[in-house]
């Protein structure tokens, strides 16, 4: 674990290639079966992933699931190893599991008895768990004596509705990185720092860096400015002073050229590493992003002078948790306790680099020395511990909206403001209604009879034709297909349907009949015309869609009207440089086309600006961000037309241009009259098929704009994903509008089918 | 209407050479036959003629204008093609008519033409058809429709009966002269087959290894062949050669062949090649059974009703002779014949293939 665990703050800090792993995955939620499949997987007991078939060897072992990496999953090994030394009888399975996963798959292993006895986790997600009963009370089975050796600010996190429900590991918090060249003594205020700053830029470096979108970062300057979790019934009260004050903080450090607009981990780490900025603020986990030749210093983040607060990050604590379906809960326990213990804290902290949680380990002389640990462990002073709420995990979204709104110039503060609270409401949208199942019911039990009906009509029609015995051996051939298909499609797609019906909340499903459609369709909770409605998602899929395969088409042809021209010289040549876009996988493309259109990095505003242009905030409007979609995926999408316009170009005899030629045909009336008639029927189908595969181009929109700015780029599949993954698991919305997105497929391919009939009509 | 000029006309793919100098006139409303083997250069001087292939060498002119860079449309021809080309998304209306379309002919005007075209090709009810319904006949005569609406000065034809079976053939062989002597236009044909070019040709120009070999009207072309190659492949069966020498006696000069054969050539005037080789070519029609000089056994026989074909092994050499039907009858494998000929109807080749005495007919 290598940064505090949020949904959105993982997306800020982790770097990159978390970023493509995600996406991966993602790629899942591209239409209704995936989604059903996503939701299938986790929530059913025969197919979990973390089957606890490897555990079933020894009723005695354990299972612990972790996401450490590198030296801190080396830590956790050699404790590990210590423990199964001391007791042989209790062998213990471990598990890595990825970070960005670890969540979903405990929220729905658990309750089905497969999960782990024993995981690792950020604190977080704690209020949601204990209410669904997944973890273990530890009130009764750890004395107050043993929670006495850790220090006191990591227990509060780990308790919830007064319970305790885990033994702190170790603590994450952001901290202030500097420059020790640049910036020789820390700021123990806001105004020292941005005195500094001030100096720093006007010698044309930046004063301090961070991902100023993220709210996550943000969240010291909220807090320092008066602001707190929870003070009224929403986790951040938006209206807060404090909040507007925070904004305008950022705000003018932006207007004054103090830290860099769009700033990513990758960003800062190179500017901090080229020494063009002196300070920066991030996780421990930036220390091995440093380079090896930058001397730096890390200290507690400063006072905000306006208020006289401390600038207060938020704190994760990494915890050990025991579940309550574990199978012997006593070695469970007992596991959990070793974890915590301060033999354990040493080893963790000597070899993985932990801020470690035991109060003993800080007198060990090697660590109560090492300044880097030092300054994070007196960060945990004024840090303020992430709530661990479930209602916390709507902040993110809402609250990143109005930093980018502002650091956008788009809106002023309160229009930012009142931005976040819309969002904040959309996206909580109270659970509809329980609907009674009844009527529902009898309709598909109706539909279950008429499709029982069919299939007993088909019998009989076929038994009176006397060809029982043929279809029978019929049904054998096509039987192995028809059971793939079937388990992989149908049922997954049968699955999605049912889940559209329900609503999703904190593992608890509720009937809610047609409800999830009717305020997808009514646009219930949001203006028509408005990112997150569904018509206003679908018109810019259509547009994306309509721009897309037009451009797909007119380069392809164009470009295999070029390369088919029999004078043309190093033609295979050409060939494979022009397919080569469709070679590389589609997200690395995608990534790569990212950068390109980097507001302070890329290539495409490096050009601009050597051609004395200025540069474009590519990701700033819509126009711009979809500018940029389309391009990466015209990138992408050409050369599948150019290859099959080529193909189909060369099936057309040479010897019809010759007639053509000779009965007086111009370049462009062969085109017209030949090239163009005899190519339909081989276009009609490959951009039938591009469209359906635009439509859901999940990668490019994901993974280029993200939906930037404010989601208005997101098409309907996108959008689907983040009601299902990033907006607490609503599932049901997802699958709703993953229905939808279906029906309108299932309406395209209709009409398109007719318009293929057509086209072999013309051939 | 157009006289066509080939002046040394060279084409090279490369270090290829495929057309080698070839000079050649073709006269106003002329039915020029290009024959020769495959890969003799043919088509290739035929798509130069059309503008489909650049030429490397020589100038090419139609009525006394140079239109070696002229392109293809601005040189008023129409091609039928091997494949015929239709264009397979048109109907046989849209096909006749493309190319007056494109040279924007009034509507109303096209409309005739085409009906007119497609009336005199019986293609009158097949107007709404596709290619692709037609047989391959009827593909034919479209091909030939959008060749004639378009009413150009020079008609091409790039074997275009060859993917016909043998009625249809001689059938289409009848309607394109009468196609002909109707319109008058000049021709030019590319045909491999000697038979078409000696039934339709108002003069043959015989190609082998992209050099022209002979041009005439087919009657000089039989009966004189300018040479070993032309004689060997006009006329069917193949010219038969004996290979031996000459030598002078008193009579005159005497062809000395294996086996004591002695053929007079008391008849040949102008001056006989020295002692090297030389062969006697005698068409099969020419050579029959009876007392003559040559003798040898019977290996097929090809019976065509009226006469037939015998394949006699005299010699090294297999000889086609000329029988009767009932000669042929009561003739099996491994008869011995007996084959006479007269030497007036033979023909001398000097040791480089040319025809030697009769002297060569050109142009």
């Amino acid at each position: 674990m290598h940064s505090p665990g949020n949904d959105e703050s993982f997306q800020a800090t982790r770097p990159l290639i978390c970023r493509v792993s995600a996406a991966f995955r993602s790629r899942l939620s591209c239409c209704l079966v995936p989604i059903a499949t996503v939701v299938l997987l986790t929530q059913s007991p025969e197919l979990a992933v973390a089957s606890d078939a490897a555990s079933t060897g020894s009723t005695d072992a354990v299972t612990l699931w972790h996401s450490y990496r590198g030296a801190e999953e080396d830590a956790l090994i050699q404790v590990v190893d210590d423990f199964e030394r001391d007791h042989p009888s209790h062998p213990i399975e471990l598990l890595a599991v990825p970070y960005e996963v670890m969540a979903s798959k405990l929220t729905t292993t658990i309750p089905r008895g497969n999960g782990p006895d024993v995981f690792i986790f950020a604190h977080e997600r704690i209020g949601g768990w204990a209410r669904a009963g997944l973890l273990a009370s530890l009130d009764e089975t750890v004395s107050a004596g043993e929670l006495d050796r850790f220090l006191p600010a990591t227990l509060p996190p780990l308790r919830f509705e007064g319970s305790l429900y885990g033994l702190p590991l170790a603590f994450k918090s952001i901290a202030l990185f500097r420059n020790e060249a640049l910036v020789p003594r820390a700021p123990l205020t806001t105004d020292e720092l941005l005195t500094r700053a001030r100096q720093l830029s006007a010698s044309g470096r930046f004063g301090l860096a961070y991902p100023t979108d993220s709210f996550y970062f943000h969240a010291p300057w909220f807090f320092g400015f008066g602001g707190r979790l929870f003070a009224t019934q929403d986790p951040v009260d938006f209206a807060s002073p404090a909040f507007a004050a925070s904004l305008n903080f950022v705000d003018q450090l932006q207007r004054d050229r103090l830290v860099p607009e769009e700033a990513t981990t990758a960003l800062v780490a190179q500017l901090f590493n080229k020494s063009q900025v002196g300070m920066v603020i991030s996780g421990p986990w930036f220390v091995g992003e440093i380079d090896a030749g930058v001397s730096y210093s890390v200290s507690p983040l400063p006072v905000v002078s306006e208020t006289g607060l401390p600038a207060s990050p938020l704190l994760t604590d990494e915890a050990v948790f025991v579940s309550r379906q574990a199978r012997s809960p006593a070695t469970a326990l007992l596991l959990a306790k070793h974890l915590a213990s301060d033999a354990s804290a040493l080893i963790r902290a000597r070899v993985g680099r932990q801020v470690v949680a035991n109060t003993a380990t800080w007198a060990d002389p090697q660590l109560a020395k090492d300044p880097v640990l030092g300054a994070f462990r007196r960060q945990l002073a004024t840090a303020t511990p992430m709530d661990n709420r479930p209602a916390m995990r709507d902040v993110w979204e809402p609250a990143q909206l109005a930093l980018k709104k502002v650091l956008r110039g788009s809106t002023e503060i309160s229009g930012a403001v009142g931005a976040a609270q819309a969002r904040y409401r959309a996206i909580t949208r109270p659970v509809p209604a329980r609907s009674q199942p009844g009527p529902y019911l009898v309709f598909v039990a109706l539909a279950a009879l008429a499709f029982c009906g069919l299939v007993l009509r088909w019998l009989a029609a076929v038994r009176r034709a006397g060809q029982l015995r043929t279809a029978a051996q019929a049904w054998a051939w096509v039987g192995p297909a028809s059971i793939a298909t079937s388990v992989l499609v149908f049922l997954p797609f049968l699955v999605g349907l049912v889940i559209a019906f329900f609503a999703h909340r904190e593992g608890e499903w509720t009937f809610v009949g047609l409800a999830n459609f009717r305020d997808i369709l009514a646009s219930a909770q949001h203006q028509l015309l408005e990112p997150l409605s569904f018509y206003y998602a679908l018109l810019v899929t259509l547009a994306w869609t309509v721009l897309n395969v037009a451009l797909h088409l007119g380069i392809g042809l164009a470009l295999a009207l070029l390369l088919n021209r029999p004078s043309m010289r190093l033609r295979p040549l050409y060939r494979v440089l022009l397919i080569l876009p469709w070679a590389v996988p589609n997200y690395i493309t995608a990534l790569i086309w990212k950068g390109l259109f980097h507001r302070q990095l890329g290539a495409v505003n490096g050009v601009l600006e050597w051609l004395g242009l200025e540069g474009v905030a590519w990701f700033s409007s819509f126009g711009t961000a979809f500018f940029a979609n389309l391009c990466t995926n015209v990138w992408l999408g050409f050369p599948f037309m150019m290859v099959v316009c080529l193909g189909a170009l060369q099936s057309i005899p040479s010897e019809l241009y010759e007639a053509a030629d000779v009965d007086g045909a111009s370049w462009l009336s062969k085109l017209q009259h030949i090239t163009l008639p005899l190519l339909r029927p081989a276009l009609v189908p490959a951009v039938l098929l591009g469209t359906v595969w635009t439509f859901n181009q999940f990668n490019i929109v994901y993974l280029v704009s993200g939906g930037e700015p404010d989601g208005a780029t997101e098409i309907l599949i996108s959008e689907a994903y983040r009601w299902a993954f990033t907006r607490r698991e609503q599932y049901g919305y997802a699958a709703a509008y993953a229905v939808l997105i279906f029906l309108v497929l299932l309406g395209w391919s209709l009409l398109s089918a007719r318009i293929a009939r057509r086209a072999e009509g013309v051939a | 209407m157009a006289q066509v000029e080939l002046v040394d006309l060279c084409k090279s793919y490369g270090d290829v050479q495929v057309v080698r100098g070839v000079s050649l006139t073709v006269n106003d409303g002329e039915f020029l036959v290009l024959v020769g083997p495959s890969g003799c250069g043919k088509s290739t001087t035929l798509r130069m003629i059309a503008g489909l292939e650049d030429i490397t060498e020589g100038e090419l002119r139609i009525d006394g204008e140079r239109v070696n860079e002229v392109s293809p449309k601005d040189r008023d021809i129409g091609m039928v093609f091997q494949s015929y080309a239709l264009y397979p998304h048109m109907t046989v209306f849209e096909n006749v008519a493309f190319g007056l379309t494109l040279r924007k002919v009034p509507a109303q005007e096209i409309e005739t033409r085409v009906r007119v075209v497609a009336d005199s090709l019986g293609l009158g009810e097949l107007l709404d058809r596709k290619p692709g319904e037609l047989s391959g006949g009827q593909r034919q005569r479209v091909a030939m429709g959008r060749a004639i609406a378009r009413q150009p000065r020079l008609f091409l034809f790039d074997e275009p009966l060859s993917n016909l079976d043998a009625a249809l053939r001689v059938q289409m062989r009848g309607e394109l002269l009468a196609l002909h002597q109707q319109v008058g236009t000049t021709m030019v044909y590319v045909t491999h087959d000697q038979v078409e070019a000696m039934t339709l040709a108002t003069r043959i120009a015989i190609l082998d290894g992209g050099v022209l070999q002979q041009v005439g009207t087919p009657q000089e072309v039989y009966q004189h062949p300018a040479n070993r190659f032309v004689a060997g492949f006009i006329g069917s069966p193949a010219m038969n050669f004996l290979e031996g020498r000459v030598s002078m006696n008193d009579d005159g000069p005497i062809f000395e062949g294996d086996g004591n054969l002695q053929v007079p050539l008391g008849h040949l005037n102008g001056p006989m090649p020295s002692a090297d080789a030389a062969s006697l070519g005698i068409r099969p029609h020419d050579l029959v059974p009876g007392e003559g000089p040559l003798e040898g056994e019977v290996e097929v026989v090809e019976a065509l009703g009226w006469e037939a074909f015998a394949h006699v092994r005299v010699h090294d050499l297999l000889l086609v002779a000329r029988l009767q039907g009932d000669e042929a009858a009561h003739l099996t494998r491994g008869d011995r014949l007996r084959l006479r000929f007269d030497p007036a109807h033979a023909q001398l080749f000097d040791n480089e293939g040319r025809a030697v005495g009769g002297g060569p007919v050109t142009t």
